[in-house]
């Protein structure tokens, strides 16, 4: 009978045939199964759309103001969510503050994502003494906490919007660079990329088509946990007037403006404070998600 | 009488056998599918025996052994069929029964001696310790016990070694500080889950010999898992082979290697690569294993199998003697 | 050692590819003189080096063409870091490697490139040597795309590879490697050495992760795949069985020098050196009425840090004299010339029974 044993070609390819899909593919399908994360990107996603279509969803003007109408409590005709320290719709501030909101949290973390990033792939991927070298100097702003770092760079370099946005980006670029770092020095001494250099690919190569996809996908889910943090730091920032100016309608900075009226209408003062709490939570919980869709067993 | 379906399941005797699993049934529920990794197994252990269940990686041989000592996490795996050990039922025991059946009454060795120990204690005192919570003695009573312990599974120097930490141990070393561990409690039953997989082979032929002298000495009985018919032939008195969650034959140690009857069993031991097949081709086994959660209706290696008939694919086959104490799972045994 | 080409040159299985052979059958298509590779664990306070791992030490051989070299060892005895020597992915501290007669590296010599044309490795785990992110066909054409073959035409490459290892493209080009099984993995392996058409194969414990009924399957592939490309074979594994099979000549390994070295079936039915003889006997037994009564050596295989003069296995020697504390020695050949051993008492060695080893030897403490 043991003659009859014999591998036929293909002999091995047994297995019951799945459909074929792609890497992100089957990252989004199981993401959609996590209801956590899906009805926070929902929810994301209604403010974002929110934020793009301020104009024309807000049943106001963001910035008239009327003495006659201050401090107008929830559920006032014309006013559904009543009316701050000078008389404006807080409604359509809240509106068209999410432009501005989302932007100083995101665009921080996006930035300090592509800066970080290059410079941990950098130190991991060469390693030795470069790393030590770059991964001190890193350290050095990694130990201050990031609510002095960003608020003694935005002091010094004064107010303003765009001074904000570049004291939460250095802020954020220690923690991105230690992970992108962390994970690539793992990903640097697995096989796949000693397979790599076998077959003559120089490093630049090797780090375009193995690596980054590799150390990115860890990274960006790490970066996406680093939004609501952002958010939340820079309404601060916009609270201490580092940030944003009035009347530029912001969440941070009308929870600071209001925050005298907070004995006279507290709902009111509270609900900006809820949405810098709300799209801080989403970022957090799609962040989750993503980490565990993205585990590949 | 080792074979249940032909024997009989002889009630009156079964206290008298160590181990007495019937038609135990084990599933691993994910939220994808339902993995069937152990589909009915019967096997019995008399008292002193040495048993090896020799199987491939998804042939269930280490869900079987992790079943005898309750270690499948219990929110997952789905438990079904009668697992007796020493005459009592496994399966049906309370957690405080539990962590007094384990260790005393059995023990396990694995593959990666590191996991039993933790890293930041002397070994000498973490098997005291195991001894002192079981026995309630002494540290100092433990750590003699450890010592005799490290004496008994031929540790050199074993009074310094007894002041190492696990790290500062060798491969070899640290896998006879693992069964010294594992003895501390004088168990009856000593589960061994390829603990000589990871070792260089001289030092794999070591713990063989002494895991047999040691079954010698103290009596006690060894449930062996591997995957190596070599490793299987030098400690085993009988060997059980195991594919895709069911035994498929059971014998002696000279019935399965000089006359094995099943024809997975058959290509196993042809497809082992030798000096004498140099320059052939190798009698390999087409084909891989079948997706557990996908199990076929009929004999789960009928897609390999070269004597395959329709028969084989609609149903299981039974248990079929070939001698008194020598029983393969086949349709096709006389082909 | 080096004369053992002559016993090839006649043999018709050896195809030679005219395109690129240079130095006709009888140069070997790899000579290694001299491998050398320390790691140096501790550094004094002058950063001078204070303790060090010798897992490479001054290695020589040669590797004929069409032929396999296996070699064997315990770990730690520097198989595998001479695989990765010989292919630069860890840089050697001294020594020559030859291909077809160009030197590798340095000055007029072979580039590094050109060299991992002509010289690829598969690795012993299938899935760390497989990047997660990427199908199974990008796997194996990334290396014809390196080398500047066309986008089309590497995948086009890659499918024909999966067709050459037994797995069907339709079905598996576009899957992942968490998608498929051990062996399947290691086929794709083969296949993604295979793109860049090499001459020399480096298998690094390949089939050593593989349940045995799919190691049979690939080990018939690797044999297949051999006479097809004309392949020479670098097959390094500890399984003494796999090693017997596959190879025409036998390299042992113990604590980064070589022990021992022949044609096999010379080698393995009369071992020289007696660590070659206790690996043997060390082997699980397969005959129920004969099993192993006796371990050939106590304790473990020491690791290769700072070591003493003399032999590197005298303290688990059966067979040690006073000579062998004083004297290292040398690779020297026995009879024919195309077995040597590193062994003063290897003459002797080979001519021993089992029995008169074992009762030679004593339990040490």
């Amino acid at each position: 009978m043991a003659d009859t044993m014999q591998v036929t070609p293909g002999a091995a390819g047994t297995l019951p045939v799945a459909p074929v899909k792609g890497y992100w593919h089957s990252v989004w399908g199981r993401l959609r199964r996590d209801p956590v994360a899906m009805v926070a990107g929902l929810v994301l996603l209604a403010i974002v759309l929110m934020a793009i279509f301020a104009p024309w969803l807000a049943p106001a003007s963001p910035y008239s103001t009327s003495m006659l109408t201050r401090l107008q409590p929830i559920g006032t005709p014309g006013f559904p969510l009543g009316t701050d320290e000078l008389g404006r719709d807080v409604l359509s501030r809240l509106i068209h503050g999410a432009r501005l909101s989302l932007l100083i949290g995101v665009m921080p973390v996006v930035n300090a994502f592509f800066i970080g990033s290059m410079i941990g792939i950098v130190a991991g991927f060469v390693g030795g003494r470069t790393n030590t070298a770059i991964m001190r100097v890193i350290d050095v702003f990694y130990a201050f906490p990031a609510v002095l770092l960003a608020v003694a760079l935005a002091g010094a370099l004064g107010s303003g919007l765009v001074n904000s946005l570049f004291s939460l980006t250095v802020v954020f670029i220690p923690p991105i660079a230690r992970v992108a770092e962390s994970v690539t020095t793992k990903v640097r001494s697995v096989d796949y990329i000693e397979a790599a250099r076998a077959s003559g690919a120089g490093s630049l190569t090797i780090i375009h088509r193995h690596v980054l996809g590799n150390v990115l996908g860890p990274v960006f889910v790490y970066a996406t946990s680093l939004i609501s943090v952002s958010m939340i730091l820079a309404s601060g920032l916009s609270f201490l007037g580092l940030g944003a100016r009035p009347p530029t309608p912001e969440w941070g900075l009308m929870l600071n403006t209001m925050r005298d009226a907070i004995y006279v209408n507290p709902w009111v003062t509270v609900l900006p404070g809820l949405m810098i709490f709300t799209v801080s939570i989403c970022f957090n919980m799609l962040s989750d998600g993503l980490r565990s869709a993205m585990d590949v067993k | 009488m080792n074979h249940p379906a032909v024997a009989g399941r002889d009630e009156a005797n079964a206290p008298q056998r160590l181990v007495d699993i019937a038609d135990l049934h084990v599933g691993f529920q994910s939220p994808e599918r339902y993995v069937h990794a152990v589909n009915g197994v019967d096997l019995t252990l008399e008292r002193g025996e040495i048993l090896t269940i020799l199987g491939e990686s998804g042939s269930g041989k280490s869900v079987t052994l992790r079943t005898l000592m309750r270690l499948l996490p219990e929110k997952r795996a789905h438990l079904r069929g009668r697992v007796n050990v020493d005459g009592r039922d496994v399966l049906a025991m309370s957690r405080r029964e539990l962590s007094r059946y384990r260790g005393r009454s059995v023990a396990m060795i694995f593959q990666e001696p590191m996991l039993s120990f933790d890293p930041v204690f002397r070994i000498g005192d973490q098997i005291a310790e195991t001894v002192r919570r079981h026995e309630g003695v002494s540290h100092a009573q433990g750590l003699a016990r450890a010592l005799e312990l490290f004496e008994m599974v031929r540790i050199p120097s074993a009074k310094r070694r007894l002041g190492n930490y696990p790290h500062e141990l060798s491969g070899g070393m640290s896998q006879r500080a693992m069964i010294a561990l594992a003895l501390s409690c004088r168990p009856k039953l000593l589960l061994a889950d390829e603990p000589t997989t990871a070792l260089d082979a001289t030092v794999q032929i070591q713990i063989l010999l002494l895991l047999k002298e040691l079954q010698r000495e103290l009596g006690m009985s060894i449930i062996f898992v591997t995957h190596d018919v070599g490793v299987a032939n030098e400690v085993s008195d009988r060997i059980v082979v195991m594919y895709a969650g069911r035994i498929v034959e059971s014998g002696s140690v000279g019935e399965i290697i000089g006359r094995p009857s099943h024809p997975y069993t058959i290509g196993l031991m042809a497809s082992r690569a030798s000096g004498e097949q140099r320059g052939q081709r190798l009698n390999a086994i087409p084909g891989a294993p079948p997706d557990l959660s996908l199990l076929p209706s009929g004999c789960a290696f009928a897609p390999r199998c070269p004597r395959a008939v329709d028969t084989c694919r609609e149903t299981l086959p039974a248990a079929r003697e070939v001698s008194v104490s020598h029983w393969a799972a086949c349709h096709r045994l006389e082909a | 050692m080096m004369n053992t080409a002559n016993h090839l040159t006649d043999d018709p299985a050896v195809r030679l590819d005219p395109t690129r052979d240079r130095g006709g059958k009888a140069q070997p298509l790899l000579s290694v003189r001299g491998l050398r590779k320390h790691f140096i664990l501790k550094r004094d306070g002058w950063g001078k080096p204070a303790s060090r791992v010798h897992a490479v030490d001054g290695v020589d051989f040669d590797v004929h063409k069409g032929e396999t070299l296996g070699i064997v060892g315990e770990s730690g005895c520097g198989k595998s870091t001479t695989a990765r020597l010989l292919m630069h992915l860890l840089a050697p501290d001294a020594g020559e490697v030859i291909f077809d007669g160009d030197p590798v590296g340095g000055l007029g010599g072979l580039s590094l490139r050109e060299m991992r044309r002509q010289m690829q490795m598969v690795f012993q785990n299938s899935y760390s040597s497989l990047n997660p992110r990427m199908s199974v066909e990008e796997s194996i054409a990334f290396g014809p795309q390196v080398h500047g073959l066309g986008r089309r035409e590497s995948r086009q490459r890659a499918r024909r590879l999966l067709d050459q290892v037994g797995l069907s493209p339709a079905l598996f080009a576009n899957r992942y490697p968490h998608e498929l099984s051990g062996g399947q993995r290691q086929r794709v392996n083969i296949a993604r050495a295979l793109a860049l058409e090499p001459r020399l194969l480096i298998l690094d414990e390949a089939v050593s992760a593989l349940d045995k009924s799919v190691e049979a399957q690939v080990l018939n592939l690797l044999v297949d795949l051999k006479r097809e490309y004309g392949l020479t074979y670098l097959f390094i594994s500890h399984d003494l069985n796999v090693v017997r099979y596959i190879s025409d000549r036998v390299m042992v390994m113990y604590l980064g020098k070589v022990a021992e070295m022949g044609d096999t079936e010379a080698l393995y039915r009369a071992p020289a050196h007696p660590y070659t003889r206790a690996l043997m006997s060390a082997m699980p037994s397969m005959d129920p009425n004969r099993r192993t009564e006796r371990a050939p050596l106590v304790g473990d295989p020491p690791n290769p840090i700072d070591l003493p003069p003399g032999c590197r296995f005298c303290p688990r020697c059966p067979l040690v004299v006073d000579e062998c504390h004083r004297r290292e020695p040398d690779l020297m050949a026995l009879g024919d010339g195309a077995h040597s051993a590193a062994c003063l008492r290897a003459a002797e060695v080979s001519g021993l029974d089992d029995a008169s080893l074992a009762t030679s030897q004593e339990e040490s403490p």
